[in-house]
């Protein structure tokens, strides 16, 4: 069971294409579980990590030229 | 701190039923969903991935649950008389019970996600419904072989013994039964069908 406040969750307009350059980044960082949901309008990024926090996701993924902000 | 809250969860699971039966699956997303529950975005997401994640997740919990309620008290060494009874008995409570679940998984089964859940639903040990199968499999086999029943192609079966069933409970559901006459099912609609069923398929 995963642990719930592990669960980072991000509003961002990252597209299908943007998956590759994604993994690389977060393969860097140390993050495996994420996915993007592409059917949802706020295009939600969401992440599993025990360590991160959310402001460092969003300064990450903003640094690849995506719109991201914590989904609340 | 977030906590597992398992009454929204319950809420969730229901509500995205809910829209999915009144408004199908294309156009389904969490956001619509959160809505719906009159939560915030992020809290489906907290017990799901993503959409394809919410469906698979549903299907195979109600599945399962499907699964249970359908093999209760259900002995596949019983008569065709009263195993049928028994699964007559039970199909009809799960659908009075779950009136949404029923056309739930019509929109699966016509959906794009269908041949996924096809692939689950193999038999093998373990599978979605794999307990089912094989005491239907069983029960008709052996009422087969203590030559109670001619053998007969499954879908052939199938029609026979549950099509009824099924018209009267979609009758029910809508109220209404051919020409808009009003229609409310009862124990004795319900038990005269299953005697022509029996009547039918028995030898």
């Amino acid at each position: 069971m995963e642990n719930f406040n592990h669960i980072l969750l991000f509003k961002t307009n990252l597209e299908a294409a943007d998956k590759e350059l994604l993994r690389v980044v977060f393969t860097k960082e140390g993050i495996t579980e994420w996915n993007i949901d592409l059917d949802d309008e706020d295009r939600v990024l969401r992440i599993i990590s025990a360590s991160l926090q959310h402001n460092y996701i969003i300064q990450l993924i903003k640094g690849c030229g995506f719109e991201c902000c914590t989904l609340t | 701190m977030r906590t597992r809250d398992i009454n929204k969860e319950l809420l969730v699971k229901q509500k995205a039923i809910e829209t999915i039966v009144k408004y199908g699956l294309e156009g389904f997303t969490i956001n619509k969903l959160a809505k719906a529950c009159g939560i915030s975005v992020g809290t489906p997401y907290v017990y799901y991935k993503d959409k394809d994640d919410l469906i698979v997740k549903i299907v195979m919990e109600e599945g399962a649950r499907m699964e249970e309620a359908m093999l209760l008290d259900f002995d596949p060494e019983a008569s065709l008389e009263d195993g049928l009874r028994i699964q007559w008995r039970n199909r009809f409570n799960y659908m009075i019970e779950n009136p949404m679940l029923g056309q739930f998984f019509d929109q699966i089964n016509s959906s794009t996600y269908q041949d996924q859940f096809l692939k689950m639903f193999n038999g093998e040990e373990g599978n979605l419904m794999s307990l089912f199968k094989k005491d239907i499999t069983t029960f008709i086999h052996n009422v087969v072989k203590r030559g109670e029943m001619d053998e007969m192609p499954f879908e052939v079966y199938w029609s026979v013994a549950y099509s009824p069933l099924y018209s009267l409970l979609r009758f029910h559901h809508r109220g209404k039964s051919i020409g808009g006459k009003p229609f409310q099912i009862t124990d004795e609609i319900l038990w005269a069908a299953f005697d022509r069923v029996v009547k039918a398929l028995k030898n």
